[in-house]
Order: C-alpha cells, then sequence, then structure tokens
C-alpha cells in the first residue's frame, strides 16, 4: 500500500469514527448508507408491505438487517453493498429513476423481474438477482416474524396480527418457579388457565 | 496417561445410556462430549437461535467457526459448508445430543421394519436388508428407555404396534384442538388414530415435573425439565455412581492400537485445544451417523488402512434419515390453541402394506408452529411475498394443519460420508465429506404419504389442501442413521448384532449408525434400545478387568 492510500485510508477511519457509524454521517444505521437504506426500505416495504398493519419498515427490519449483518449476517454483508447498488442501476437503467423514487406498482415489477432473475446481467455481475432477493426475502421475514428482542418485530405487532399471544405466558401461569430452581417446581392446582 | 475402562464418545442418546449403564455396573468410565452441557437459559425460547430455526445462532452446537464440512452436489462439485448452512446435516452437540432439544417423540419401529427385505424384496439399487435382531429381540429394551426416560402416551387404539409385556408408564397429554379434529376424522374414514407416545412427563415421574404445555418445544431446551432426555435421566445417573467422569468440549481425533493391533484407547483435544491421550479396554462411539463414522474413518494405522471396520468398504455408507413429506390443509375456523407441544395425534396405517410401496411412514400433526416457522408454507399460486403473503399469514396463522410422516428411506450404497482429503477442523482433524442422494423408491412413497395426509386433511373440513414432498437430495438431518450397519456377514456390514465392529471386538458403535433402516419413525426409541441392548452384551462379557466378547 502506498504511504499517500494509507494517509488516505487511516484519514477516512477517523473521519467515520467521529460520524454515526460506517454507514456514513447522513446515514442513522451502522452499515447502510442514506441511499442504501432508501432502496432496502423501498424493497422491504414490496416483501412485506404496509397495509391493514405496518409492513417490514414500520416494524423496524432495517434496524434488525442492520445490526444482524455486523453479527449472524456478517457472511452476506457484501451481497448487501453489491445487491442493493445492483438494485439500484437496475432502476436506473429501466426506468431512469431511483428504485426508491418509483411508484409502488414500478417497484413490484422490478422485484418480480427480479425474484425471476430477470435484470440486465451486467450490472448485477457475480451476484444472481434471484439469489439476492432470497437472501432478502428470508432475512426480512426473520426479522418480521422473529422475536421482537433482535431488533425488528417492533412492539410484536407481527404476532398481534397475526393473533398470537403475547407476551407468551401459556403454561407458565400454571407453575410456581422458586428460587430453587427447576426441580423444586410444583405444578399450581386448581387454576383457572387464561 | 490415564486408563478407563470403557471411553464413550458422545453424551446423546445412545453414548449416555451405555455410560450410565456400564458405570452402574462398576466399571470406570470416561463420557466425552464435542458440545456443551447446555441449559433452557442459552436459547431463551428464542425463535430464531434453537435447533430448528438456526438463523442467529445454533445455540447446542457445535461451535460455528470450528466444525466445517463438506458437501458434494449431483454434479460432483463440492463445497465448504458451516453449521447453520443448509446441507450441514446438524445434529445438536451438548450433553444430551438431540434429546435435549428434540419434540421426543417415543417411538418403538414396528416388528415389520426389522425385516425390510424379507417383507418387500431389495428395490433396484438399494441396499435394503433386514436386521440381524428382531423386534422381539428388542422389546425388553424398548420397555427399559420407556419406564427409565419416561414415556408418556397410549398405545391401545393402535393395532399396528408389536406385542407390549406392558403399557407406558404416564398417560398422554390432554388433547389438543387439532388432534381432536384430526381424530375425529381419521376415524370417520376408518384409520387408527392415537395419542402419539412422547418422551415427556404428563404427570410428575422420576423426581421431574409434568410439561407445562408452552409453545417452546421442539428445537428447544425444556424449562421444567418436563421433556425426558439423556441430559435429565441417566447421565446425572452416571455421574452419581462415582464411576463415570464426564468431559465437555473433547473433541475425539481417532482411536489407537497398540502393538498387536488391538484398539486401546483414544486421542482428543480437551476444551482448551491440548491433545490427550487415554487408554480403554472397551472404546464406544456414539457421536451419531455421521461424526461416528468419521471417527472410524480418521482412526487409521497399519492394521486399519482404511480406517476401523472398513475393511470392505461400508463404513460411512447408507447415510439415511427420513424424507418427511405430508399435506397442509386451510380451515375456516380457527385450528390453533397455543397448546404445546402441538404434535398430538398419530396413525400408522400407512406404515406398512401400502400396494406397490416397499414401506410407508406415521402420520401425525405438526408440532406447534412459531410464526417465523409459517412463512414457507402456502398454497401453490400464491406469491411468496407481498401484500397477498402477508394477508395470507394473517388470514390462516391460526387455522392452519399439517398432517406429515417420516418416510422409511430406501437406503443407497452411494449415499455416504467419507472424510475430506483436505478440508481439516479447527484440530486439524479431516472434516466429514458427505455426498449422494435419496432412493427413487423412496420419494414415491413419500408422494403417497402426502396424498394419504391430504385425504385426512379434506375428511377434517380443510378448505384448501396442498402437498409438501422434499426434493431427491441427501438425507441425514436429527434422525441420520445407517452408515455403521449391523449385520452377521462382516463383508455387507459394519458391526455385529450386539454393535461390536467386525475385526475389532472392543471397539463399539452405539447410535443411529448401526440401523439396518430407519423405521417409518422418529428414530430416538430405537437408539436408546439399542444402548440398553449393547449395554447389556457389554456387561455380560466383562470379567471385572476385562472385556472377553469376541
Amino acid at each position: 500500500m502506498k504511504r499517500r492510500t494509507l494517509l488516505q485510508s487511516a484519514l477516512s477511519a477517523a473521519v467515520l469514527a467521529t460520524s454515526a457509524g460506517c454507514g456514513g454521517a447522513r446515514s442513522q444505521y451502522r452499515l447502510f448508507s442514506a441511499t442504501e437504506a432508501d432502496t432496502l426500505a423501498a424493497l422491504l416495504n414490496q416483501i412485506i408491505p404496509d397495509d391493514e398493519t405496518p409492513g417490514a419498515v414500520g416494524a423496524n427490519v432495517i434496524r434488525f438487517l442492520d445490526r444482524h449483518l455486523a453479527r449472524a449476517y456478517v457472511g452476506h454483508r457484501a451481497a448487501y453493498r453489491k445487491g442493493l447498488q445492483a438494485l439500484e442501476d437496475s432502476a436506473h437503467a429501466v426506468y431512469q429513476r431511483s428504485f426508491s423514487a418509483l411508484r409502488f406498482e414500478e417497484q413490484e415489477a422490478l422485484v418480480e423481474r427480479m425474484e425471476k432473475g430477470d435484470l440486465p446481467a451486467e450490472l448485477w455481475g457475480d451476484l444472481p438477482p434471484r439469489e439476492f432477493f432470497r437472501t432478502v426475502r428470508t432475512h426480512s421475514m426473520q426479522g418480521y416474524y422473529g422475536d421482537p428482542r433482535h431488533g425488528g418485530n417492533q412492539d410484536a405487532l407481527s404476532w398481534r396480527a397475526l393473533g398470537v399471544p403475547h407476551p407468551p405466558v401459556r403454561g407458565r401461569d400454571d407453575y410456581y418457579f422458586p428460587k430453587q430452581g427447576a426441580a423444586a417446581m410444583q405444578p399450581l392446582a386448581d387454576r383457572q388457565r387464561p | 496417561m490415564t486408563t478407563y475402562d470403557a471411553v464413550v464418545v458422545g453424551a446423546g442418546a445412545g453414548g449416555g445410556i451405555v455410560a450410565k449403564e456400564l458405570a452402574a455396573a462398576g466399571l470406570h468410565v470416561l463420557l466425552l462430549e464435542r458440545g456443551k452441557a447446555v441449559t433452557p437459559a442459552d436459547c431463551r425460547k428464542d425463535d430464531l437461535r434453537n435447533q430448528r430455526t438456526s438463523a442467529l445462532g445454533a445455540p447446542f452446537g457445535p461451535d460455528e467457526n470450528q466444525n466445517p464440512r463438506v458437501i458434494v452436489d449431483g454434479n460432483g462439485n463440492s463445497k465448504v459448508i458451516r453449521v447453520r448452512d443448509g446441507g450441514y446435516n446438524n445434529n445438536a452437540a451438548c450433553v444430551g445430543g438431540g434429546t435435549q432439544s428434540y419434540g421426543a417423540m417415543a417411538w418403538r419401529f414396528l416388528p415389520k421394519d426389522f425385516r425390510m427385505k424379507e417383507t418387500y424384496g431389495v428395490p433396484e439399487g438399494s441396499t435394503l436388508d433386514d436386521w440381524p435382531i428382531t423386534y422381539d429381540d428388542l422389546e425388553p429394551f424398548y420397555q427399559m428407555a420407556e419406564e427409565e426416560v419416561g414415556v408418556s402416551g397410549d398405545m391401545t387404539p393402535d393395532p399396528f404396534h408389536g406385542p407390549r409385556k406392558k403399557p407406558l408408564p404416564m398417560p398422554p397429554l390432554p388433547p389438543t384442538k387439532e388432534h381432536l379434529l384430526i381424530e375425529s376424522a381419521a376415524r370417520r374414514m376408518g384409520l387408527h388414530p392415537f395419542p402419539i407416545p412422547m418422551l415427556r412427563n404428563s404427570v410428575p415421574y422420576n423426581g421431574r415435573p409434568p410439561c407445562m404445555r408452552c409453545r417452546w418445544c421442539v428445537g428447544f431446551a425444556c424449562e421444567v425439565n418436563a421433556k425426558g432426555g439423556t441430559q435429565n435421566t441417566v447421565i446425572p445417573a452416571a455421574l452419581k455412581t462415582g464411576n463415570c467422569h464426564l468431559e465437555t468440549e473433547a473433541i475425539a481425533s481417532e482411536i489407537t492400537v497398540d502393538a498387536s493391533g488391538r484398539p486401546n484407547g483414544l486421542i482428543y483435544f480437551d476444551g482448551n485445544d491440548r491433545r490427550q491421550q487415554v487408554r480403554a479396554e472397551l472404546l464406544v462411539v456414539s457421536g451419531a451417523a455421521i461424526e461416528s463414522a468419521r471417527l472410524l474413518l480418521n482412526s487409521r494405522s497399519r492394521f486399519f488402512p482404511e480406517g476401523i471396520g472398513n475393511r470392505f468398504d461400508w463404513v460411512g455408507r447408507n447415510l439415511q434419515g427420513h424424507t418427511y413429506s405430508g399435506a397442509t390443509g386451510l380451515f375456516d375456523f380457527d385450528t390453533y390453541d397455543d397448546l404445546g407441544p402441538g404434535a398430538s395425534v398419530a396413525l400408522c396405517d400407512y406404515n406398512h402394506g401400502n400396494p406397490g410401496l416397499a414401506g410407508g411412514a406415521l402420520l401425525c400433526n405438526e408440532f406447534i408452529r412459531l410464526p417465523i416457522q409459517a412463512i414457507n408454507d402456502f398454497p401453490p399460486g400464491v406469491r411468496g411475498w407481498g401484500r397477498e403473503h402477508k394477508k395470507f399469514l394473517r388470514d390462516y396463522y391460526r387455522r392452519t394443519v399439517g398432517l406429515r410422516g417420516p418416510t422409511q428411506e430406501i437406503p443407497v450404497f452411494d449415499a455416504r460420508v467419507q472424510v475430506d482429503p483436505h478440508v481439516k477442523d479447527h484440530w486439524g482433524i479431516p472434516v466429514p465429506r458427505m455426498s449422494g442422494g435419496k432412493h427413487p423408491h423412496t420419494l414415491e412413497i413419500a408422494t403417497a404419504m402426502a396424498r394419504k395426509a391430504e385425504l385426512i386433511l379434506k375428511e377434517a373440513g380443510a378448505t384448501r389442501t396442498w402437498l409438501n414432498i422434499p426434493g431427491q437430495g441427501l438425507s441425514g438431518g436429527q434422525h441420520q442413521a445407517g452408515t455403521c450397519r449391523m449385520g452377521d456377514d462382516p463383508q455387507s456390514s459394519v458391526v455385529n448384532r450386539y454393535c461390536q465392529v467386525h475385526g475389532a471386538e472392543n471397539v463399539f458403535v452405539v447410535d443411529g449408525s448401526v440401523h439396518v433402516t430407519n423405521g417409518g419413525f422418529n428414530p430416538v426409541l430405537t437408539i436408546m434400545a439399542i444402548a440398553y441392548w449393547a449395554s447389556d452384551y457389554m456387561k455380560r462379557e466383562w470379567n471385572g478387568t476385562r472385556f472377553r466378547g469376541a
């Protein structure tokens, strides 16, 4: 590495360290830049849209992805970078506009093409659009329908929409949990089930 | 160097029982487990971090970064994969093994499951065979497992099971809504539904409380210890004898042999990655079908140039699991009652006697589904994302019933585990290399089973149904079996009827590896019964200091 490049990278590292996170000064996320977050939000709104209840964006699935791409999903980080850029480029190629600026129906048509793998191959390089779609779909479902403790599914809104009792107390009510641990537990007799 | 009477590798369903039986008989036993001792607090009912859905982690082990495997696809391309990747065929690595986090179904195989070749002949391209032992041989040992680990249920409405000397020690749990729905529909069709036998307390039993019927059962450790596994029954009993030492995070590397070629001990890596060597008179390999085969294959010497027990190239062959197929039905009323464990009603009408098919499967309703487990089960024609998918889940999450079964697989010689010539794990040990796929007839049976399930759902009032049938790919997973086949002929099997390796009399394989065929059932109770059966032989042949059996 040349000295000048080294200096530059040291400098940019210092800049990054003082900003909100790796996402850049304008971004509220650790990983996603503001532009990436806009593209991702529009994509998530296609996968799990708002209707009677909030969709993926309203349930904070972006925060969920931002958090877990630094942890359990870390192996997918590069794919997100590349895929979001390729989706944005595809929107420009097809509609001459940013993906997030397209109408809902236009976005939907583009996502359908992504799911089928029917987008300009030169924009996607070695990342097949179908594979990227599948990854984002799986991860966003995990964020939206998974446990709120992981950062998505805010206020357990998807569980409430499905009619899953929350907080999940079934069973525990029938037990008395003393401090001595499981071995000392006794079922409570004659207690009304909720 | 420390010397034990016996070293047992793997503290799961098989190894836990062998360790306890030998320790109680006075042998000094070292029980090695590559994972840790986990508690319910380690998975905390986390729907994204458990043995079923490992999206954010695999809390029951093994370590994600230290244990790669290699999978070979249908075109011969090999790929290094990690624990959470598809195709890894993970079986939990922790004290208790799979029994810590399983759904706990407690099936005895049927008498015909031990006589598949005699019953059906050998389908072309298959290694289907009979077991060298029968249901009657195992009956007393099934009963030991049912009583010591604890099974609840009621087999009386099921006319298909083999003869039993005693009823199950605990009554079944009260039925769920799905149970009543399926049960009455199946009865109307002339079938014979009954409560699923479970290694689960329905009443206080052996000092443990009954099931509290929570939603987090299969894939999770039980918060109240109502689910019985080796970790809360036989392993504590083994330790209590004072004769058994349990060492966790111990990675077995190879079985050693003495100057005459007799196996005499084991090399392993301890929790601090230090190489350890122990001597033992008896060596019991209980690492489940993939890891047990790997250990034998990695135990090479001039006496065993291709690995212990592998003189005729049978170690690692016939890898099989279960081909789960079935149907899903939608109802116009709520079928969800939030009562765990969910799986509750079964029928064995289709395990055998299906015209033109070499076997079948039990059918039962599914374990309670967490929302994350419902996202990929939708009818054909519904798009898997967008408004339609979201609305589908909202409308039908509480109105969906799944009925499925584990099709007994037709074994294939080329579905196999080898050790990879290049890829090594964190400790430098060659890793399993898995290749092959299912026999086409397995998928024919699975498809027929799915259609049977669909008919029952329709009779139960489902307004819409669809089939779930898996692909041709390699089977293994939690029900992995077959890689160290039991048989009388050393040229076409790895162990004899007592699980003793042909040509290495003091080495035993005690886990699903020895299954000749894997039944149309969850295999754990059979693994446990075989562990009692093999232990009984080891104890009989133990003269106080030496193992006599040959």
